[in-house]
């Protein structure tokens, strides 16, 4: 294993090399457009721009030997630097990233293109590297051709019609969305969207939708939304609501729960069983999540989801024909 | 003289390399290079470059060393076709690809997460806008990155068990197991790495248990260990090993129990839903009306039942009756649980 220190150094390096041919052929861009392209931070990238490439140059060290940075205002713009216009082809690791990456949507007809395209940029030692630990690291669910429709949607900002199923309702329901961005949250994928129908802002799993069209209408997205709001570690997505739910799980099953859920959630029993407390935005999840523990968990309150999950397993018990 | 930093050194080695059309011997870069032209003894020097060019290699830069002459001088050359990337035609559609992929690389994705944005990054060049990648998902990207360290020793792990994969090295760890409760000390040959459902796990033939096994990151206890730290590849993986018989699999597959055909009829409220996560050795015959009945190999009995169940009442077992029989007594208990006494 290398140190940290050489792996940061590498990480530079690889950030400068990118982003010189890049500045080369975008010149004038402002240097905080040029931090969104190239992943850092704006002061970052005139450390690297002013302490590091500036100094570059070559044997005899003669002014046009030396990379020309030149910074006007907040505008950057790069000269003598022909020997690096192109970035470094894909490491082994990146081409096996973007692989894996892309080939694991595999209903999806874009990402198919580009991974065609793929061989062709990769060194032939690399190549070969790649092939042959293919099909031994991958992601492993198949993300829906529905998700790509709906980031083209979100790209060109046009709403979409979905056919979503609504657990709530037990139903299916359509309804237009406005995409404000997507989450991959504890193995699935979600649009947060504006629902025109609820007229609100809500999470949508991307597996619960079973047909989706893209509209004409187009729209924006405002200006204070922020999706990291949806980046949580927390098990379940849906905003944080009022909720107030109580589950006691036995002690069979505790420390399955222990896993999944955050530490500060659980109060621990003296049989070795927990009581798990979180607060939800609506129960329909922890319907079809809670049934299947069968007699291993039991809500302890609200009355409200006792009574839903005595009429969920009635429900089912009615589909075997016991009275 | 200041020392100059090891990136302006490395930067001035490669601009060296990459303008010089033939190969260039160490005294060429010797007290040439800057960098190179300080005080400093030759062993040190050596070892400066030795250092550099390991740098050159992370970096994936294509460094030779070319015999120059019959005394057996060797200079180093960068072939400049393989340097730079080829220039990449970016259709419209590979964009949202490229987007879904970026997406996804601010997700939980492990060791594949910063060679994936890198490789982005390169790629950058040939977007048809500026802003390929929207600005706020690169926004959102910095200010998670001090989010994702969350399990710094899992990630750690992560990282040594995709070197061991790749370069096929014997792994050493202790591992807790969730349904004995227990935890013990395994050595494993690793075969491949596989996210599913938001975790990553491990498949590879476990040399305590002499067997194939599959093994969460997240339970794996304390640190990750090379067996022989130095080794070359110290093993070869069976060529009929495919990683997704082990990781995966649909929870109906997930032991390796005897097979028992189940039927399970879904209404057309979720048919289509559960339809699209059965595996290659199940099948779906579907009704006009939008139901439709699952024929199952199944091999795990109680991660089937917690499947069917978290669908309620809109999935039924039609047979084997047993399996009926096991439902119906599962769901009785929770209503009987929630039947108020009276």
């Amino acid at each position: 294993m290398k140190p940290p220190a050489s792996e940061k150094t590498v990480r530079r390096l690889n950030r400068i090399l990118t982003m010189i041919p890049y500045i080369r052929q975008h010149p004038n861009m402002t240097v905080a457009d040029l931090a969104r392209v190239i992943g850092c931070t704006p002061a970052e990238l005139l450390d690297d721009l002013s302490r590091r490439v500036l100094l570059c140059g070559v044997p005899p060290y003669l002014p046009n030997d030396y990379i020309d940075v030149h910074i006007e205002g907040d505008r950057v713009s790069i000269r003598f630097a022909e020997h690096f216009k192109r970035p470094v082809r894909f490491t082994m690791p990146e081409a096996l990233a973007l692989r894996t990456a892309l080939s694991s949507f595999t209903d999806a007809p874009g990402p198919k293109h580009l991974l065609a395209k793929l061989d062709h940029l990769l060194s032939a030692e690399t190549k070969k590297k790649v092939a042959s630990v293919r099909g031994r690291i991958g992601f492993m669910d198949h993300p829906l051709s529905v998700l790509q429709q709906v980031e083209e949607a979100l790209r060109s900002k046009r709403e979409i019609e979905v056919e979503y199923y609504t657990a709530s309702r037990d139903a299916m329901t359509t309804r237009a969305l406005r995409p404000y961005g997507t989450v991959f949250h504890q193995g699935h994928w979600y649009v947060v969207a504006y629902c025109l129908r609820r007229r609100k802002e809500l999470p949508f799993r991307v597996d619960r939708i079973k047909a989706i069209r893209i509209l004409e209408r187009t729209y924006e997205v405002p200006k204070g939304f922020d999706i990291s709001r949806y980046e949580r570690e927390e098990m379940y997505l849906p905003v944080r609501g009022d909720k107030e739910v109580r589950i006691r799980f036995d002690a069979h099953l505790a420390r399955w729960i222990r896993e999944e859920v955050p530490p500060g959630s659980i109060r621990e029993l003296d049989d070795g069983g927990i009581v798990l407390h979180l607060s939800t935005a609506h129960f329909d999840w922890l319907i079809g999540w809670i049934l299947p523990f069968g007699r291993h968990a039991e809500v302890l309150s609200p009355p409200s989801l006792r009574q839903r999950l005595l009429e969920a397993s009635r429900k089912t018990l009615d589909s075997y024909g016991v009275p | 003289m200041a020392r100059i930093s090891k990136t302006e050194r490395t930067l001035n080695l490669i601009s060296f390399l990459l303008k010089s059309p033939v190969p260039v011997p160490w005294s060429e870069i010797k007290g040439k290079v800057v960098g190179y032209d300080d005080k400093a003894d030759t062993a040190t020097m050596e070892r400066r470059f030795e250092r550099d060019k390991e740098f050159l290699r992370a970096l994936g830069i294509p460094l030779e060393y070319i015999p120059l002459d019959k005394f057996g001088n060797t200079g180093y050359f960068i072939e400049k076709a393989d340097y730079y990337l080829p220039k990449v035609r970016i259709a419209p559609e590979d964009v949202a690809a490229i987007d879904l992929v970026s997406r996804m690389s601010l997700g939980n994705v492990g060791p594949l997460r910063e060679a994936l944005q890198s490789a982005l990054q390169k790629l950058q060049i040939d977007f048809p806008a500026p802003f390929g990648i929207d600005a706020e998902a690169e926004e959102r990207k910095i200010k998670n990155q001090s989010v994702q360290t969350s399990d710094p020793e899992g990630s750690e792990n992560l990282d040594l068990l995709f070197d061991a994969v790749l370069n096929a090295k014997r792994v050493r760890f202790r591992y807790y197991t969730m349904g004995r409760d227990a935890t013990s000390e395994r050595e494993v040959e690793p075969y491949g790495l596989g996210f599913t459902r938001g975790a990553w796990y491990l498949a590879g033939r476990c040399l305590t248990r002499k067997d194939i096994r599959v093994f969460r990151i997240a339970r794996i206890r304390g640190p990750v260990h090379f067996v022989h730290p130095d080794g070359e590849q110290e093993f070869q993986i069976p060529a009929d090993f495919r990683l997704s018989n082990h990781i995966g699999k649909p929870a109906w597959q997930l032991d390796s129990g005897e097979a028992v055909e189940v039927q399970v009829r879904l209404d057309s409220h979720i048919a289509w839903m559960a339809a699209r996560s059965i595996g290659t050795a199940d099948s779906f015959e579907g009704a006009h009306d939008g139901s439709g009945v699952l024929t199952l190999r199944v091999t795990a009995v109680e991660p089937f039942i917690r499947w069917v169940l978290s669908f309620a009442h809109h999935a039924t077992v039609l047979s084997p009756p047993w399996l009926r029989k096991r439902l119906c007594e599962t769901v009785g208990g929770v209503a009987e649980m929630y039947t108020p006494s009276s």
